[in-house]
């Protein structure tokens, strides 16, 4: 017959031994969310600041990169942009090539992406980079929160029998 | 930011290292004020005079040699091996050991919270003021309910409102953090100080933050209370505030925030944060 209390018993243990790489995971994960984050509100920011739309033709689209290639004109030359499309998965199905659509893009030299201008309120508010380490920091801190005895250490004697 | 600027950010990042040390280890400016008065006055005056002379004599140099005018930036080697040590520096003493976050009692804590909402309240409109400043003003009414309940605090209760405490630091840093001041090319001596020095303060309470939120978020299983009553009171001491004398020390801040926007003499921002500061450290309760 199985022993519920011994496997609770080990689980624990398992989760105590577990628990300075919980620590650490959760630690990485503000890292990453906090850079994301950043990253995400400099592009919105660049966009926003600097961007102006402009009217463009799809010149290809490559679904299995999420990638649609734009065509617009700049200074009488013809420009490429990349729009990538997990900010609006739906552009995939939307658009075809050859279609005209406006798209804003950043001035020559500061990169050639470029964001659907229809849609950028969804560019702006995109939240699907979090999505990753919002569930490493969730897994890892529920960790913590069962085994917290490695947080004392350095500030408290060390004696994981007594905290 | 110039070499002599940085030269200056450095001594204050090295003095505030140096006192929030001295206080961890030994009652910082109590043990200062008393070596002072008494056997040790030579050895302290000594100290503080040779590293002040010290640090005098390289911005001299610097500037005899004509490299006061020189620009650093966080992009060059040197500078990125400083900062990588500094942060390792503030990892080791302050986040992993106790060796450099000083004790605060609950009108330093209280002062802070005051000064980070009349700073958030400052910098919007007041049509603003109630869906943006609440950051500010949540642990500061939290803060407030442990000044005016007369009963002595839980260990939990005091873990939650030093919770508090540190997440206005976080806020303060997030409205002052301005990597950008690095690249101004014209900042002063004093602000190069001052910016050294709220670094290696606001850096220490930030990095210290996410230790402590988890810990506190430990308090959710009642079997994990007992351990916080174990590191609170080398966090936060018991003694309780006067509210008379609380009111006194807010009204005195509140008018020098209101004489430096009058006069102009440093930004709110730096003022509020060296207000933390040495409410923090000066005003401490052993």
């Amino acid at each position: 017959m199985l022993n519920w209390r011994a496997w609770l018993k080990r689980l624990d243990v398992f989760l105590f031994l577990l628990s300075p790489l919980a620590i650490l995971c959760v630690v990485v994960a503000v890292i990453v969310l906090a850079d994301r984050y950043a990253t995400h509100r400099g592009d919105v920011l660049a966009f926003e600041r600097e961007g102006a739309p402009v009217s463009a033709a799809v010149f290809r689209i490559e679904p299995e990169d999420g990638l649609v290639i734009v065509a617009y004109p700049e200074g009488g030359e013809t420009r490429y942009g990349l729009m990538y499309t997990h900010y609006y998965p739906q552009a995939l199905t939307v658009l075809n090539e050859g279609q005209r659509l406006t798209v804003r893009a950043l001035p020559a030299g500061q990169g050639d992406r470029v964001v659907w201008e229809e849609r950028f309120g969804q560019f702006a508010g995109y939240w699907g980079y979090a999505t990753a380490p919002l569930g490493m920091l969730v897994c890892a801190w529920a960790v913590v929160i069962l085994h917290p005895e490695f947080l004392y250490l350095g500030y408290a004697d060390f004696n994981p029998g007594k905290l | 930011m110039t070499l002599e600027a940085f030269l200056l950010f450095l001594a204050g990042a090295v003095l505030e290292s140096g006192l929030l040390w001295s206080q961890a280890q030994r009652g910082g400016f109590s043990r200062l004020a008393a070596g002072l008065r008494g056997a040790g006055r030579v050895r302290w005056l000594a100290l503080f005079g040779g590293l002040a002379a010290g640090w005098a004599a390289l911005v001299l140099a610097a500037r005899l040699l004509g490299w006061s005018s020189v620009v650093v930036s966080l992009s060059d080697d040197w500078v990125q091996a400083i900062f990588v040590g500094l942060g390792l520096f503030l990892l080791a003493a302050g986040v992993l050991g106790d060796a450099l976050l000083p004790r605060i009692n609950e009108r330093s804590l209280l002062t802070a919270q005051v000064l980070v909402l009349l700073l958030s309240l400052s910098q919007l409109p007041p049509r603003l003021w109630f869906s943006r400043a609440w950051p500010a003003a949540v642990p500061l009414l939290f803060s407030l309910g442990l000044l005016f309940s007369r009963r002595a605090p839980s260990a939990a209760v005091r873990a939650a409102a030093y919770l508090g405490y540190l997440l206005s630091l976080l806020y303060l840093t997030y409205q002052t953090a301005d990597m950008g001041l690095f690249s101004a090319a014209q900042i002063s001596g004093m602000q190069g100080f001052a910016f050294g020095s709220l670094f290696i303060f606001l850096g220490l309470h930030c990095l210290f933050a996410l230790r402590f939120a988890m810990l506190v978020s430990s308090l959710l299983l009642p079997r994990n209370r007992p351990a916080i009553g174990r590191i609170m009171p080398r966090l936060f001491s018991e003694k309780q505030a006067s509210a008379r004398r609380f009111g006194i020390f807010s009204a005195a801040a509140a008018g020098l925030f209101w004489l430096n926007a009058q006069f102009n003499l440093i930004s709110s921002e730096m003022l509020v944060g060296l207000l933390v500061l040495l409410s923090a450290q000066v005003d401490n309760a052993e």
